[in-house]
């Protein structure tokens, strides 16, 4: 089989195209009326709080640039990243790419992003950015425009933790002692929420544990250090916290549950703000946000845009304008305000925003303190899914069964140790 | 005894000469009629089959599946693959999802085609309502079944609670030893009603008079089942399980939305596992080492798949 | 016809509360959706749910959510065009093709039917990367032909088969007084085999339907394009990444069934049409 050269592939994809061809008239290129059409699909097009934003922006690039029109999409957020996957994979990637971060430097990593060093330079971003806009280094070189970095906040409901007799937990003792009062009260409710069935989010919540106590998977030399103590004790006190959590439930149903009141407390990013505020009055006047318990402020990065590389020049030239248009002060602003949550740009917090979402001098604070649970090393940046997985399988035994701690981190390091040998 | 038919009443007509030509015209039309088969899978699997399979044979880091041939070709993939002491489990995975769904979905699938060929007030109505798990997506089974198997709140906790088979919660889905069976459970839900309507079919074609002919000769219903019933179904079971069988060792649908092959690998099957390794961590030349893997077991097994299945196919 | 105007023996009142028992369990699931997309979520979502509707609070808001803030008409459309076609096209295919296998049984024949069985081993999602090379270089993204090809590839090796299992059955006895009369094989093919083999195009034909109905990788990779999305993907887009909308997934899971349950509606005379065959083999 493997005999078949070059040439007969191409036969086969010729000829299997040519019947389709003949079946069915072909598509046009990405231009109509001489418009340049920029694809732009994302999992952001259809959500209440993110979409706004990129309306508003969309409309104001097709006011500057009338000779191009912007085609942005919805792709089920479930799907995206593994349409996203099989679209660079065939050579065939949209023209205005949007990733959630966790991916990117595996796409970067695969030759897929072009470097945007060059086009960085001419503008402030590099000294007005979060330090987190570093996460979209890979190789020395800038892959992406960060358009969300955060800390990580404590959610809770203020009233559950009065009626358990605990105040707002500040250190990770209190909040394992808050999360078990609430448990033991009468009644269908928990102390904290986590994602409790195996599932990517095993590995930011984890993660988030061992960074708050200034701990990482690896150093940036590429030494795994999932057996130091630090991490030893994050393992440890996620274990304890997790047990009054609800079992089996996937992230979408623990804020589910959070909104109903039946959950106490919770850690995640300020994005889970204005799903809180989908929650119903007598719920929503109850849930609070603060600092999260640890000493160090764990932080991750949401999402980014990117250049394809590989695209024509004038393709590309438009989608960077596009990109461009979004690192603007104006824009910043307006997407602080509009999405309730601290866009990159340093100062994006207006008055205005302030007092629409009060919040938001918490998540400001947060977001510049915050320490990313991204790994350090380069190996495992690159292989983050199968880091992630290796969490998550950590994580799951450490929830579903009775591992002694030391033997669940001794496999993590293992694991951690093993990833990317094949390459 | 079907099989040449055409041969047969041809050599009592003609001379020898002629029967050749007849029996190439029989050969020609035999595969003309395959052809559109043919046409249609090969258009469209040929091609990727041999992307995957040409796949297999690269390493380094694969990125563009168009232009293969820039990466150099080696055995790597299939000695990381097959010295992957992991491999053995995802292969008994894979065969105990396969025969945990198959079994279960005959059985029902099965009873309900005799209960279905009864007569009985209502019946009109039974039939239809019996085959509606097939009418739902494979997309909202998963989605409804993770809701029901909620290990807090879901429904099939509640229930087992209340009929006193369990006393606490289950995490169906996150205990290693449970979540086998809370995948296998939706895919027989969704899997039997093809039994079901195979072999009503099937069972609608035995002539009644048959059955007479037993009652005459004194069968009671074990014996009328027997001996009339299960020869008529044993073909069309037979080719049912073989399909249901392939499609099921292969599925992914279930899995993955619902526990995506964890809690630690316990729900990882030979599918599961080809995707995460493309999807996940990016490693195509190793996912397509596995898929041929699957493919060529996926084939022993079904050659072996014991002689009453292969009879029931010819 | 004549059964339902005989009396009812007690044993028949017996199969029937016998079926209902059994569709109680079976069905359960989809009163669990039905409860879902009638009741809050927050009600349900408790140590001791209620089994049935209260009430108070049970409502049909979520339908008309949905119906009014998703293009769910649009959905079924697409699914519908692509069932269809894939459906009508893979049954004349496979009706040559499982006749074929069924009459002709040379080495060759059985090693092609193997094969195609064999094409269905890889698992879809290694596939699906070339399969999106293929249409994206034909221009046939966001295209409807491209699902149904690719559907009618996928679904052709199992009711190729199935079609043969049907033929089998059909004595050649039939064909070959057909033949001896002046038939040529393809209309004896057309007048004499394919009104014998009614049940068997119409599970075939209800087979391809679901296969094709419930299809989602190849339906989400080939048409990512809002306006081309079938049910499937229109169902997979309720589950956000911070919240899933569960009384709106269930609803428009719901709505999704109905078209293939009008199927097995009218499946019902063909499979009953099925005793006459059997009569005529006898």
């Amino acid at each position: 089989m493997i005999a078949l050269h070059r040439k007969s592939r191409r036969v086969l994809a010729t000829a299997a195209t040519a019947v389709l061809l003949a079946a069915a008239s072909a598509c046009g290129p990405s231009t109509e009326d001489g418009k340049l059409v920029l694809e732009f699909p994302s999992w952001q097009a259809d959500d209440e709080s993110f979409s706004p934003f990129w309306h508003e922006l969309i409309d104001a690039y097709e006011d500057e640039h009338p000779d191009v029109e912007i085609d942005f999409y919805q792709v089920p957020f479930d799907s995206f990243v593994a349409q996203q996957t099989t679209r660079f994979a065939a050579g065939d990637p949209p023209d205005i790419v949007h990733l959630p971060s966790s991916n990117a430097v595996e796409f970067a990593a695969r030759g897929w992003l072009a470097p945007i060093d060059d086009r960085l330079a001419g503008t402030d971003v590099l000294e007005e950015w979060t330090p987190l806009q570093e996460q979209m280094k890979w190789d020395g070189r800038y892959y992406g425009l960060l358009l969300l970095g955060y800390g990580y906040a404590l959610f809770y409901n203020e009233q559950l933790l009065a009626d358990a007799g605990v105040p707002v937990p500040e250190t990770p003792e209190q909040l394992l002692t808050a999360a078990r009062a609430v448990s033991e009260q009468q009644g269908d409710s928990f102390g904290f929420g986590a994602t409790t069935v195996q599932n990517p989010d095993n590995y930011t919540e984890l993660t988030s544990f061992l960074v708050g106590n200034g701990g990482s998977w690896s150093e940036p030399d590429g030494r795994i250090t999932a057996e130091s103590a630090d991490a030893r004790t994050a393992l440890e006190q996620y274990r304890q916290v997790l047990a009054t959590a609800p079992a089996g439930i996937q992230s979408q149903q623990r804020n589910e549950l959070f909104l109903n009141g039946q959950i106490a407390m919770l850690i995640d990013g300020p994005f889970l703000l204005s799903e809180v505020d989908s929650a119903a009055p007598e719920v929503r006047e109850h849930l609070k946000v603060t600092a999260p318990p640890f000493e160090v402020v764990p932080g991750g990065v949401s999402n980014s845009l990117h250049l394809a590389a590989g695209s024509e020049p004038e393709v590309a030239d438009a989608v960077w304008e596009f990109v461009e248009l979004a690192s603007q002060p104006r824009w910043q602003e307006r997407y602080t305000q509009l999405t309730g949550v601290p866009a990159p740009r340093e100062g994006s917090v207006t008055e205005q925003a302030l007092s629409e979402t009060p919040e938001l001098e918490l998540f400001a604070r947060l977001a510049d303190e915050a320490v990313d649970i991204f790994p350090e090393s380069p190996q495992l940046r690159r292989n983050y899914g199968r880091v992630g997985d290796a969490v998550a399988s950590a994580a799951i035994r450490l929830l579903a069964t009775d591992q002694p701690v030391e033997r669940v981190a001794q496999s993590l390091q293992r694991d951690l140790e093993g990833v990317g040998d094949d390459d | 005894m079907t099989t040449d038919v055409g041969l047969t009443d041809v050599r009592t007509q003609g001379p020898p000469k002629r029967r050749r030509t007849r029996a190439q015209r029989d050969r020609l039309f035999a595969y003309g009629m395959l052809t559109p088969t043919l046409a249609a899978v090969g258009l469209l699997m040929a091609y990727p089959i041999y992307i995957a399979i040409n796949l297999s044979f690269r390493g380094g880091e694969i990125a563009d599946l168009q232009n293969l041939g820039q990466y150099p070709l080696t055995l790597g993939n299939y000695v990381d693959v097959i010295t992957d002491p992991k491999l053995l489990g995802d292969i008994w995975r894979s065969i105990v999802y396969t025969v945990g769904v198959v079994v279960p979905a005959f059985a029902i699938g099965l009873g309900l085609a005799l209960l279905l060929n009864k007569t009985f007030p209502g019946k009109r109505i039974v039939r239809p309502l019996a085959l509606l798990p097939w009418a739902v997506p494979g997309v909202a089974v998963a989605a409804a079944f993770s809701w029901m198997l909620d290990g807090s709140f879901g429904v099939i906790n509640y229930l087992l609670r209340s009929v006193g088979l369990i006393d606490a919660n289950v995490a169906w889905l996150a205990n290693a030893d449970t979540a086998m069976t809370a995948v296998i459970i939706p895919t027989v839900w969704k899997f039997y009603p093809f039994f079901t309507l195979v072999l009503v079919a099937a069972l609608q074609a035995i002539p009644s008079d048959q059955y007479e002919a037993a009652r005459i000769d004194g069968a009671g219903p074990w014996q009328q089942f027997r001996y009339v019933t299960w020869p008529a179904l044993r073909a069309p079971s037979a080719l049912a399980i073989v399909i249901t069988g392939v499609g099921v060792f292969r599925e992914f649908d279930f899995i993955f939305p619902l526990t995506g092959g964890g809690p630690d690998d316990a729900t990882t099957t030979l599918a599961v596992r080809i995707y995460n390794e493309a999807f996940e961590y990016f490693t195509f030349g190793a996912s397509a080492a596995i898929g041929v893997v699957t493919m060529v077991i996926a084939g022993a097994l079904l050659l072996a798949a014991g002689r009453s299945v292969r009879e029931g196919m010819n | 016809m004549s059964t339902l105007t005989r009396k009812r023996t007690p044993q028949q009142w017996g199969l029937l509360a016998i079926s209902i028992a059994v569709l109680t369990v079976l069905l359960f699931p989809v009163y669990w959706m039905v409860m879902t997309s009638v009741v809050p979520s927050r009600e349900l979502l408790t140590s001791s749910p209620p089994l049935v509707p209260p009430a108070d609070s049970a409502s049909f808001d979520a339908y008309g959510e949905v119906l009014e803030s998703r293009p769910i008409g649009l959905w079924l459309w697409n699914s519908t065009l692509v069932t269809l076609g894939t459906a009508l096209i893979s049954i004349v295919i496979s009706t040559l093709g499982g006749y074929s296998l069924s009459r002709f049984r040379t080495k060759a024949q059985q090693a092609m039917g193997f094969t195609l069985l064999f094409s269905r081993m890889l698992p879809g999602t290694l596939l699906i990367i070339p399969v999106f090379v293929i249409f994206a270089s034909a221009g046939m993204i966001n295209n409807l032909w491209s699902v149904i090809l690719v559907n009618v590839a996928a679904t052709v090796p199992f009711t190729t088969w199935l079609m043969k299992g049907f033929v089998d059955g059909i004595p050649s006895e039939i064909e070959e007084a057909a033949m001896i009369d002046g038939c040529g094989r393809l209309r004896t093919l057309w007048q004499v085999i394919v009104p014998l083999l009614r049940p068997g195009l119409a599970t075939t034909f209800t087979y391809a339907c679901i296969l094709a109905w419930g299809d989602f990788l190849f339906a989400r990779t080939l048409m990512p394009n809002p306006s081309d999305w079938t049910i499937t993907v229109g169902i997979a887009s309720f589950i956000g990444e911070f919240s899933v909308d569960w009384s709106g997934l269930m609803a428009a899971g719901i709505m999704s069934m109905v078209p293939m349950l009008i199927l097995f509606v009218f499946l019902e005379p063909f499979l009953v049409k099925g005793m006459a065959s059997g009569s005529v083999k006898g």
